[in-house]
């Protein structure tokens, strides 16, 4: 489940909600969110115990695919190293569908 | 269009009912994901990079005007209001949640439609020429071969494990607008004796990281062999096929490393050894599917003048509308390109407007293109005023098929969980460039085609300028191709140099097309021009001029 783990990085959990699809992400209050500021941050010597929660988690069928992904943090905001999961957390970069449905765009 | 019979309606009721079980016992828990997985992917059920996606089947890109109502509706109650036309001729609904697809499929099957084996290493969804029927050009209408090719395919015990996903397209007209060649299997329909079609069959096209254009495995393939010939054929490829590396499973890797004259030999060999008593049903089978099919009578008419018309009709006629094979008619191209749009994108208010203008103008019957447009295929002359009017109402009139702004371009990084950098955002600023460059020149013929991963299923490959978006330490980084074809001279694209950022991307098309116009001979093609003069004297004027 986890990725190669780099030392000097802290690192997320996140999974997709089983029925929904929905991303989501391990929080500080020992849950799944869809706020990424509400995450929890994981320490390299913490990454096993919190892959286990994720595995223990898809197991009880509330989230698919629980992963540990690379953070960096300011005082602003959690940020994904990769391009990738920068990407998933933020959403499409463009405006989609419809214009009666609102977008939240975060290029 | 093809009217299912009894047995085709039980059979996609009963596989809705399959999934909604499958579903429910994956929600409980009697399912883990890993087993669920290829379950749901053989009804089209990805997890993309945000939610599921569900990819629906359009068979061979012919769609009924209640059936795009549905998807409209589709899209309107359980998507976000909007679905995405794909290079195979389906449509993608991006937001839909796994608990909604059951009762999606429900409605699917009410109007004779599916997802099955729109995902999976199975045979997919057969694609045809989006003109079939009704082209000029046409030999013999494809249709009721990809019909048949559907019923045989489908839920075919013995491949719907193979090594890797396997692509079919059908055409039977001169000019190829299908692709045929960047297919596993390409089949060209021509009439053949006693009012049976005949076959060239084609073998091992693909794209992908490896891509390859098809060669031809043979010619004149009699309609009573074509089935058993196909079944062999799947057969020594399901055998060899490699299952050891995903991306060198594709029949293409097969015949080029086992080599043509082995795998014909094989596929020889085990025909010898089949029994043709149970494809003997099917030469019965394709006529009876071909009456579905019969055009019904379009009177001719005469030839309506265009000398009059607003520069606006005159420019979206002479660009949209290509020519029938009843006078008096077109068929017309809708472009799902408008400048700065999303290529392949429609709303639910878009497609309830076109399922109307189909009941209104073309006789209920519309078509999805490979080039992710749509089509109204027979539109009498005297119509395109009205239509075109109804058209732009709707921001649907976009006069720019055939232009160098029709740009093919895949979900990219904003939606696949495959992709390595976003496609959707660079075509929106080249054909917002490009529409304004198409005013001073002529660019029709060329191709510009955005992948957002190796993957290519932005068809980067066999566009005359081709676009992968690849990740660079974390950067999304652009390669450009230039020289390809998806056309009967099919040709794959050459790397132009080192990768741009997408910043740099507009300037780097400009050069290119700067270039090309200062160079180019009388009548000289796009492709001509390059391979006349060579990818290092392009690359001098895209990288030394910058």
């Amino acid at each position: 489940m986890a990725k190669k783990i780099k030392s000097d990085l802290s690192y997320i959990l996140t999974a997709n909600e089983l029925t929904t699809g929905d991303v989501v992400f391990w929080s500080r209050e020992n849950s799944w969110t869809d706020t990424l500021a509400k995450a929890s941050l994981i320490s390299n010597d913490e990454t096993e115990a919190f892959a286990e929660i994720g595995t223990s988690s898809e197991r009880a069928n509330e989230v698919v695919g629980a992963y540990l992904t690379p953070v960096q943090q300011n005082a602003a905001a959690i940020t994904p190293v990769e391009l990738r999961e920068r990407r998933r957390v933020k959403g499409p970069s463009i405006a989609y569908g419809a214009p009666s449905f609102s977008h939240d765009l975060a290029a | 269009m093809y009217n299912y019979d009894s047995h085709d309606q039980a059979f996609v009721e009963a596989r809705s009912r399959e999934f909604r079980d499958q579903v429910e016992r994956r929600i409980t828990g009697k399912l883990s994901e890993d087993e669920f997985k290829p379950m749901r992917l053989m009804n089209g059920v990805y997890l993309q990079l945000h939610a599921y996606m569900l990819r629906v089947a359009i068979p061979y890109g012919t769609l009924s005007a209640d059936q795009m109502r549905k998807l409209a509706f589709l899209a309107e109650k359980y998507d976000r209001g909007y679905g995405h036309f794909t290079t195979r001729q389906n449509i993608q609904y991006n937001w839909p949640k796994l608990i909604d697809i059951p009762d999606m499929l429900d409605h699917l099957a009410e109007v004779q439609m599916h997802a099955i084996q729109t995902s999976g290493n199975c045979i997919r969804n057969v694609t045809s020429d989006p003109f079939a029927g009704v082209a000029g050009d046409e030999w013999i209408d494809p249709r009721p071969t990809a019909e048949l090719l559907r019923q045989w395919s489908s839920l075919h015990p013995e491949f719907a494990y193979l090594p890797r996903k396997f692509k079919f397209a059908v055409t039977g007209a001169a000019e190829d607008r299908t692709a045929l060649k960047f297919h596993d299997i390409g089949l060209k329909v021509k009439p053949g004796v006693d009012d049976n079609p005949a076959y060239e069959i084609w073998v091992g096209g693909g794209q992908g990281r490896t891509p390859r254009i098809a060669v031809l495995f043979e010619d004149n393939v009699p309609l009573s062999e074509l089935l058993p010939k196909l079944d062999s054929m799947l057969r020594v490829y399901n055998l060899h096929g490699r299952r050891d590396n995903k991306y060198k499973a594709r029949i293409k890797i097969l015949v080029a490393e086992y080599g043509l004259e082995n795998y014909r030999r094989d596929v020889e060999e085990d025909l010898a050894l089949q029994s043709l008593e149970p494809f003997e049903p099917a030469v019965a089978e394709y006529h009876r599917i071909a009456k579905d099919f019969e055009q019904s009578d379009l009177t001719p008419l005469p030839s309506a003048s265009n000398g009059d018309n607003p520069p606006a009709l005159a420019s979206w006629i002479k660009q949209n509308v290509t020519s029938h094979k009843v006078p008096g008619y077109g068929v017309v191209s809708i472009s799902l390109k408008p400048k700065g749009g999303i290529p392949g994108d429609a709303t639910a208010e878009q497609m309830y407007a076109l399922a109307d203008l189909a009941d209104r103008y073309s006789q209920g019957e519309l078509r999805v293109t490979h080039r992710q447009n749509i089509v109204l295929p027979s539109v009498a002359a005297k119509d395109f005023a009205a239509l075109h009017e109804a058209l732009v109402k709707q921001g649907l009139a976009e006069d720019n098929i055939g232009q160098l702004s029709d740009i093919i371009a895949c979900p990219g990084l904003d939606y696949c969980a495959l992709a390595t950098a976003r496609s959707i955002p660079v075509a929106q600023e080249l054909s917002t460039q490009l529409r304004e460059r198409e005013k001073r020149d002529d660019l029709s013929g060329l191709t510009l085609n955005i992948s957002g991963c190796i993957n290519a299923c932005g068809h980067h490959h066999a566009a005359s300028i081709g676009i992968l978006g690849l990740n660079r330490a974390e950067t999304e980084s652009y390669q450009i191709t230039l020289g390809g074809s998806s056309n009967d001279n099919a040709s794959v694209g050459g790397i132009l140099g080192p990768g741009f950022a997408q910043s740099e991307i507009p300037g780097a098309i400009d050069r290119i097309l700067d270039f090309y116009i200062g160079s180019k001979q009388e009548g000289e093609s796009f492709n001509q021009t390059y391979r006349r003069l060579g990818k290092a004297a392009f690359r001098e004027a895209v990288y030394v001029a910058a």
